[in-house]
């Protein structure tokens, strides 16, 4: 189980209770797309994906990327139990949608420099740190149920 | 590699840097050694307190390097030629931890520049510290 201080708790839920989803959300898959544009290899039923500017304004990545960002929420919610908490998420990563975990460790990052973008000098190192141990963590949830 | 787009938006994204190497070199090692501290161990040396001169010092090297790169970005190869040398003989930080240090610098980048720090820019830079990273480690083996 992962052991978090009560410091890092604080770092965390401090800063996603400013977080708003939606637009995060979106910013983050859309620099997942941009900036690794292997990964649209999921997307293809996702429309125009031609140009940084059509994957930021397209629709359903908005949409999706709001729906990653809230099921993010869930880790943040169960610190104590990410590992049960993404257990049936990580079945459908690996069963139906056949996602290579090196992806939630690149939208990991990603995000950390989304929320530092937003945040400026409130996310501080030490917010950073406890961020970068939370993504890691989820992405090993999500990658624990592979076979 | 680097496309022409590539290398003005990295051209333009380090004139924002400019007058601030010093302090986002080191803020990006403070971050780093904080983050992974696995980092540390090929500091034995430095005192890696917050506010150390010596992370000031290095921090201020390591921007400084970045900058000759920005500036000879059609021949980082030849540019990095020496760092590229120090790091596979003397050095030998294994180049996983590149990518630890270009995902620091990259969030002291966002929290100071935020929306200027477009996606567009995200890419390019991104693109940037993966081919300064192949270069240093290009004589490893």
């Amino acid at each position: 189980m992962v052991h978090w201080t009560a410091e890092e708790k604080q770092l965390i839920t401090s800063i996603w209770s400013k977080v708003n989803v939606e637009e995060c959300g979106a910013e983050a898959l859309a620099r997942l797309l941009i900036v690794y544009p292997w990964t649209q290899r999921f997307f293809s039923s996702f429309g125009n994906l031609s140009s940084p500017t059509a994957i930021i304004g397209n629709p359903k990545v908005r949409a999706h990327g709001r729906k990653v960002l809230s099921s993010f929420g869930e880790a943040v919610k169960n610190l104590d139990n990410i590992k049960n908490t993404y257990a049936k998420l990580s079945e459908l990563h690996c069963e139906k949608l056949h996602v290579d975990p090196e992806n939630f460790r690149l939208l990991g990052d990603i995000l950390i420099i989304v929320l530092a973008a937003h945040f400026a000098r409130d996310f501080t190192p030490a917010c950073q740190f406890a961020w970068q141990k939370l993504v890691s963590v989820v992405a090993h949830a999500l990658a624990r149920k592979y076979h | 590699m680097l496309t022409a787009e590539d290398k003005k938006l990295i051209t333009q994204l380090w004139e924002k840097v400019a007058g601030h190497q010093e302090e986002f070199g080191s803020e990006a090692l403070q971050r780093m050694f904080l983050s992974y501290p696995q980092t540390k161990t090929y500091f034995p040396h430095f005192d890696l307190h917050p506010g150390s001169e010596q992370v000031r010092g290095h921090g201020k090297k390591v921007a400084a390097a970045l900058g000759n790169a920005v500036k000879s970005l059609d021949n980082l190869s030849q540019a990095l030629s020496e760092l590229s040398n120090l790091h596979a003989y003397n050095l030998r930080v294994d180049p996983v931890n590149f990518k630890l240090l270009a995902q620091c610098f990259q969030v002291v980048l966002a929290a100071h520049l935020g929306k200027d720090y477009s996606p567009e820019m995200h890419a390019a830079f991104d693109k940037f510290l993966s081919a300064v990273a192949a270069v240093l480690a290009e004589k490893y083996r």
